[in-house]
């Protein structure tokens, strides 16, 4: 096994990542596209990379960015309904992380957040301004939570395994009810503190196939889309009296 | 077998959902119901967004209607003019009810108003169910019908306009009621994403004072146009019917059909009738827990402008 990713690396890594002279990292994916057939049920990704230089990888994936409506429910006369709202801008339909030390070593916080790496280090604006800060946080943790549940955020880091002291791998689990769009991977060389290099590698995670040509025709054809549901529907009854008919 | 449905965008186990639309079309053979009121809370439940639920679930109930109104046709127990009235009114009713729907979407509420007309509805006729057949059974009268047609509704009837005789029901009524209570029906319809057979089969019993023999396969005749309507409207405005699910709940619900229809004369029909009142009323006290009960995570979240 490891033998074989080492010659998946050599093949990969050269044909695919220019590396200028001066880079220290250089990174690509074993798929560069998620593919969602009707039997999709979520998909790995694999990132190989190598590092000239000693240092921390941490690597970052973000899905395509959303408005998010988070609400909170309060207790009106026993009954439980939505009262308080905030809506967030950009935030990523997916986030994941990968880290090759312990999330305490990788960096000071300052860089951490500059380059959104851990969960907590995400923040997002809500949309309108001169909400209160408290009530905001409160807010942006339910967020979290709320994503973390579904499991588009993670709620550790992803390890990165080294097949020998250049050569790196990583792991991540896209679930099945990701959007589709494209996302993007940053992966980071952290020595002493500071970013030393840094790549940009981009997923298309899209629908394709039979599920994907559902989906089109339901959006670009959606009066004949339709119909048609109406039709089969119609078809299936008559045929199921039919047939009850014919048996008894 | 995990199946990725296209427009709501996510994998679903595709045996829990055939068993469950086939365990609702076996109650729908058996009880003469639509089912909705059962799959769209269980859908739900599933993790199927709101929206594709209720969009998705009049496709089947065009089907399962289709079937149950072909053996009505041919015994000649459909009123054509009284669904054609009912028709005009739900028609109404269902652009409104789908436009109430995307406003609630809007502002976060639409869960909220989902539970409540639920529990509201599905209790007080549960209930009411559960009272007559308890009446019936112990006092081994037919039912309560004759009493109750003949009270102060019939002086508010009758002072109705545009009346108009309906011979396959024997009645020389208003036609504001068939149109009313298809409009209230058509509404209800297409914010909670059922057909409404639960809720048309007592308004036509008791408010327009239909014969029963003819109610069953006159509300569904109505319903097949009502679902209709609501899932060209779902597709074209919200993008929100899944072909897929459609599908699977399609045949789910018309095998348990089959099924349900074969134990129809072993079961007495008031037995039937106590049992659908239980179920409704279980189902009514389940969904009221959404309303009293903490949730343990009282904030949830959504993709503006999405599903």
């Amino acid at each position: 096994m490891r033998i074989l990713l080492i010659i998946a690396v050599l093949i990969v890594l050269p044909l695919s990542a220019v590396r200028a002279a001066d880079d220290v990292i250089a990174v690509d994916l074993a798929v560069d596209h998620v593919d969602i057939t009707t039997g999709f049920t979520g998909s790995y990704l694999s990132l190989f990379g190598v590092q000239d230089e000693p240092g921390d990888i941490a690597i970052t994936i973000k899905g395509p960015a959303r408005e998010m409506v988070v609400r909170r429910k309060e207790n009106v006369f026993g009954i439980w309904m939505n009262r308080t709202n905030m809506v967030f801008e950009s935030v990523p339909a997916f986030y994941d992380y990968a880290l090759s030390t312990d999330e305490a070593k990788i960096g000071p916080d300052a860089l951490r957040r500059e380059y959104t790496i851990g969960v907590e280090t995400l923040k997002f604006r809500p949309r309108d301004e001169g909400e209160d800060a408290a009530l905001v946080q409160e807010f942006q943790n339910a967020l979290i939570r709320n994503e973390q549940a579904q499991g588009l955020f993670p709620t550790e880091p992803e390890p990165i395994t080294y097949i020998d002291d250049k050569f790196f791998r990583t792991t991540i689990y896209i679930p099945s009810n990701v959007p589709t769009g494209l996302y993007t991977i940053e992966t980071y060389l952290i020595r002493g503190g500071r970013v030393v290099d840094m790549r940009e590698t981009e997923v298309k995670v899209a629908q394709v196939g039979k599920s994907a040509a559902i989906n089109s025709f339901s959006k670009s054809w959606s009066f004949i889309y339709g119909l048609m549901c109406v039709a089969f529907a119609m078809g299936v009854g008559w045929f199921s009296n039919a047939l009850r008919r014919k048996l008894s | 077998m995990q199946v990725y449905l296209p427009i709501a965008e996510m994998a679903i186990s595709a045996e829990s959902i055939f068993m469950v639309s086939a365990f609702v079309g076996f109650l729908s053979g058996l009880f003469g119901i639509g089912g909705g009121f059962l799959t769209t809370p269980f859908l739900i439940f599933t993790g199927v967004p709101p929206a594709i639920a209720v969009g998705t679930q009049p496709c089947q109930i065009v089907a399962n209607g289709t079937s149950g109104v072909l053996g009505h046709l041919r015994k000649g127990h459909v009123d054509f003019k009284m669904g054609g009235f009912m028709l005009m009114g739900s028609t109404a009713g269902s652009v409104i009810g789908i436009s109430i729907f995307k406003l609630l979407q809007y502002l976060g509420q639409i869960d909220f108003v989902i539970s409540v007309l639920y529990v509201v509805l599905l209790s007080s006729i549960g209930t009411l169910m559960l009272a007559e057949s308890a009446f019936s059974m112990f006092f081994k009268k037919k039912n309560m019908r004759s009493e109750f047609n003949t009270n102060k509704i019939s002086n508010f009837k009758a002072a109705l306009p545009f009346k108009t005789r309906f011979s396959r029901s024997n009645l020389y009524i208003s036609a504001v009621l068939p149109v009313g209570v298809g409009f209230i029906g058509g509404i209800l319809a297409s914010i909670l994403g059922i057909g409404g057979g639960f809720l048309l089969v007592p308004a036509m019993i008791y408010i327009i004072g239909m014969p029963t023999l003819v109610v069953a396969g006159t509300s569904l005749f109505q319903i097949i146009f009502t679902t209709s309507i609501s899932t060209m409207l779902h597709a074209v405005t919200n993008n929100t019917v899944d072909a897929l699910l459609a599908a699977i709940l399609i045949a789910g619900g018309v095998i348990g059909a089959q099924v349900g229809v074969l134990f129809t004369g072993k079961i007495r029909p008031l037995h039937a009738r106590i049992m659908l009142a239980l179920l409704i009323i279980i189902v009514s006290i389940q969904l009221s827990g959404n309303l009293f009960i903490a949730p343990e995570e009282i904030f949830s979240t959504v993709v503006r402008g999405g599903h």
